[in-house]
């Protein structure tokens, strides 16, 4: 739905954007990641044809925009990190204004189905730029939506939103991700792209680091994973046991263990799929009753913060990047 | 749906959007206000002429009241085109357009239509007031004041263009208006000192500002061509003449201006970009 090719935008000195190569399939959430600077918008700007590369392509429904213009926009839903809307008017004139825009058939039902989505529908008459910041989100949103986009662009789409506000958008984007539509979604809230995200690009000074699924780049960035057992009762010598199986970096016993157990004991491991299996066996064989086992594992931001700052040499020997 | 067509569907939108915004404003109405009080002042000029002189030797005592009229609305609707595009880049809103099917020509040309019909709106207010003035004064209502209504909405098409052109050019709505009004004020700045240095005789003059004084005819030449009022005034000129073929070539050159202009304003917005 959107591929990039040896997009590249320099700005004087600066490459904003280097040699970037992006594909975002058909019905994925495709989650784009990176710290302020890495060239995150500039990107965005080149796909939506609003900034031009300074070398390499961009494809849109497998077409170049300029080869469709008018067509490939209306199959666009796009919406910024700051909502720009014209404050004197009413919700309601606003989006029957796009719905008009873009030839939605009829249009006032459909302004009504996106405000109720978006839990606009009792404030609708009411002058926008009396609206909050919340309030906006949710309107520049409901203008996303109006035509039913195939793909959607949005660009912190949580922005300024409570709690509350962030759990309705995510549910309605999830719910657009299952009707079939393709989002790609910019955003340093790295929760909510790990909540929602089918595959995520991590971006760093212009350059794609990593594009791939959650679990795939943490399996790559894992040197090491950790293991906490429970036991019920741990029999002496259990630690040196556990060291002498070959997968095993270190063991060392937890200083609080957790409720119910007699000890708690922190593995370090090489990772693998096998490695709980491997643990599970020795400690059944030398009598250790396990009453709970389960795997740390990095949580996006970890990952994030490995890639852009620390290793990023993991992923690219591998070829990732 | 053909480009052609897709494109029209924006121009129409934009317009209609931008003319609704302009007209719930007040700006437009406290200008009107103004440029009424203006030429009532000239009206009450030569009733007073009338009253203390018992005759007025003008065959269209109008004609100079309708032109500071339009000449005052012309100059606001420039200053409001300077604006068109630098505020709506300046707020955002412009880049928000752009995401859905609207392209560079569809709003250059929809912002230009929706002055005109500002302009238009200017008019009818005019052929109004005018008309009552006519009925109040008996100074007459004739055709000439209906061929310079029809010449100053062409004009008018030159300086939106002029106003749109310069609003493609700059960055912030600031730096729109002050480009707007510093190029106005040196045409009527150079304007008067040309005049001055016309008025001198050749022997007064070294020969050095003789030289001077050929370069600054030189640049007025340019200058006719260039400053959008300078149209207005040769419109008015030609209705005044009472020729047709002048008041043809007028309106033409008023057309290919602003032509030549909303031309120059797509290709320079296509290079600024709409991001602020």
């Amino acid at each position: 739905m959107i591929e990039t090719r040896g997009l590249t935008k320099r700005f004087g000195e600066l490459t904003a954007v280097d040699n970037l190569n992006l594909h975002v399939e058909k019905g994925e959430i495709y989650g784009f990641l990176g710290p302020n600077g890495a060239g995150k918008t500039t990107t965005i700007m080149m796909i939506l044809g609003l900034l031009r590369p300074t070398s390499g392509s961009v494809k849109l429904f497998g077409k170049d925009l300029s080869e469709d213009y008018f067509g490939i926009r209306k199959r666009l839903g796009v919406m910024s990190e700051y909502q720009y809307t014209y404050d004197e008017m009413t919700a309601r004139e606003y989006l029957t204004f796009f719905a008009r825009l873009y030839e939605v058939e009829n249009a006032n039902r459909r302004v009504q189905e996106v405000l109720e989505r978006v839990g606009l529908r009792d404030r609708q008459d009411e002058l926008i730029g009396g609206y909050s910041k919340g309030m906006k989100q949710k309107l520049g949103l409901a203008r996303v939506l109006l035509h039913d986009p195939e793909v959607l662009i949005l660009d912190e789409p949580t922005n300024s939103l409570d709690p509350y506000g962030v759990r309705e958008v995510r549910d309605i984007l999830l719910e657009e991700h299952e009707r079939g539509r393709t989002l790609l979604i910019s955003s340093h809230l790295l929760s909510e792209i790990e909540r929602t995200c089918t595959r995520v690009g991590i971006m760093n000074k212009g350059r794609l680091l990593a594009e791939n699924t959650m679990d795939e780049l943490r399996r790559r960035l894992t040197q090491e994973i950790e293991i906490r057992v429970d036991l019920e009762s741990a029999p002496d010598g259990i630690v040196d046991l556990l060291s002498q199986i070959p997968s095993v970096v270190s063991v060392t016993a937890a200083p609080t263990p957790s409720e119910g157990a007699a000890v708690s004991l922190i593995i370090k491991a090489k990772p693998g799929a096998e490695r709980r299996a491997e643990i599970a066996r020795a400690l059944s064989n030398a009598g250790a009753l396990v009453i709970g086992m389960r795997t740390q594992e990095m949580n996006l931001e970890e990952v994030f913060v490995t890639i852009t700052e620390n290793n990023i040499s993991l992923l690219t020997e591998e070829g990732v990047a | 749906m053909s480009v052609t067509s897709q494109r029209l569907h924006a121009v129409r939108l934009i317009a209609g959007r931008e003319l609704r915004s302009t007209l719930m404003g007040i700006g437009i109405y406290i200008v009107m206000a103004v440029s009424f009080l203006l030429s009532s002042y000239f009206i009450n000029g030569y009733l007073y002429t009338i009253v203390h002189n018992g005759a007025l030797a003008m065959p269209s005592p109008l004609m100079v009241p309708l032109f500071v009229a339009v000449f005052v609305g012309a100059l606001y609707l420039g200053l409001l085109s300077s604006l068109a595009i630098s505020r709506e880049r300046d707020q955002g809103t412009l880049e928000v357009l752009f995401y859905g099917p609207v392209d560079s020509f569809s709003y250059v040309v929809g912002k230009f239509v929706e002055q005109m019909a500002v302009f238009g709106v200017f008019l009818l207010f005019d052929l109004v007031f005018f008309a009552i003035m006519a009925l109040i004064t008996n100074f007459g209502f004739n055709w000439q004041l209906i061929a310079l209504l029809l010449i100053s909405f062409f004009v008018a098409a030159s300086v939106v263009a002029f106003g749109i052109f310069l609003s493609s050019l700059t960055r912030s709505s600031r730096a729109s208006v002050i480009l707007f009004v510093a190029i106005q004020v040196s045409f009527i700045a150079f304007f008067y000192l040309y005049q001055s240095l016309m008025k001198i005789p050749d022997k007064e003059l070294s020969t050095t500002m003789i030289y001077v004084r050929q370069a600054l005819d030189y640049m007025r030449r340019g200058i006719e061509w260039i400053s959008p009022l300078d149209y207005l005034n040769r419109g008015a000129a030609a209705v005044a003449s009472g020729g047709f073929t002048g008041f043809l070539i007028a309106l033409i050159e008023a057309v290919i201006y602003g032509i030549i202009l909303l031309a120059a304003a797509i290709f320079f917005f296509n290079r600024r970009g709409v991001r602020k």
